[in-house]
């Protein structure tokens, strides 16, 4: 019995040890799981690189798994690409002069229409 | 009175909607242009020989990304052929994702416009390069800097009324 014990202590030590050593691949596959829904498939446009079975959807995503197995962070594998492909790749395009009118163009039709309809009650 | 107002903001957006049938999508602006061509460590297509950046002619040439299995290139290629008869600019090609004998082959059958070609099996040249849409060509100017990116096939078009004007421009200001 008492050997039954000790042999359950290995064990339950030995999964500790694994998962503590798996830990970092398995970070690694949510950041990759993660990263493939936000990148665009250039070929078939309204595809993220996930969903898509184009050629380049899985060189892409063969890229950013080897990025991933290289250690880089998120950043820099979307900073890779859109360097190569333009911000179009990304789904959340970043902040900047050219999309600017994607970004404030709903506030700015929101505040128009809103002040449109103010001024209309306040005649009455 | 409100009316008017109300039936010119209607126009205007189905304005904007009737334009946007009209934008093709799938030319993207490539973040390249102004940028110096990536360097690449591949083989040449025929030779095998090792090629590299500094091994392109050092002028105004035109880099064409091909493949055999790609169908719109082999319309393409006829233009190749006679922009490289026409010794304006020269062409290098970049053989995409392609399996070596298929590629000598087709070069066989359809004629070869290209100075020479570089081999990119795995594709990383075409990724450093952007190449979503073969084929694809780019304009590249002594100094290695990308000029312009054509995406889809060049007709005589384009090289007349585009590239032969921007290769004018580019030998003027150096």
């Amino acid at each position: 019995m008492k050997i039954f014990k000790y042999f359950m202590n290995l064990a339950i030590l030995l999964c500790l040890v694994q998962s503590m050593t798996f830990a970092d691949i398995k970070n690694n596959d949510i950041l990759y799981n993660q990263l493939i829904t936000e990148i665009r498939c250039m070929v078939c446009q309204n595809q993220n690189i996930a969903e898509s079975e184009a050629p380049l959807a899985i060189d892409l995503r063969n890229k950013v798994r080897e990025m991933i197995d290289e250690g880089k962070d998120k950043d820099y594998i979307k900073k890779y690409l859109s360097e190569r492909y333009s911000d179009f790749i990304l789904y959340d395009p970043p902040f900047s002069p050219r999309n600017l009118i994607l970004w404030i163009g709903p506030f700015l039709f929101l505040i128009i229409i809103s002040f449109y309809f103010f001024r209309k009650s306040l005649k009455r | 009175m409100n009316i008017k107002i109300s039936s010119v903001i209607f126009i205007i957006f189905i304005m904007i909607l009737f334009f946007g049938l009209f934008v093709d999508t799938r030319v993207i602006r490539s973040p390249l242009i102004g940028k110096k061509l990536p360097n690449y460590e591949l083989i040449e297509l025929n030779t095998g020989y090792k090629t590299d950046i500094s091994m392109l002619p050092g002028e105004t040439l035109l880099l064409n990304v091909w493949a055999s299995w790609c169908l719109e290139c082999i319309r393409e290629h006829r233009v190749l052929m006679d922009i490289s008869k026409d010794q304006k600019i020269s062409i290098i090609g970049v053989n995409y994702k392609d399996e070596k004998n298929d590629a000598i082959g087709w070069l066989e059958i359809y004629g070869n416009p290209y100075i020479y070609n570089i081999y990119d099996y795995a594709g990383q040249l075409g990724l450093d390069l952007g190449v979503y849409g073969v084929p694809e060509t780019f304009l590249v100017d002594k100094n290695r800097v990308i000029r312009a990116k054509y995406i889809g096939a060049i007709t005589i078009e384009i090289y007349k009324e585009e590239i032969l004007p921007m290769i004018e421009k580019i030998n003027e200001n150096i």
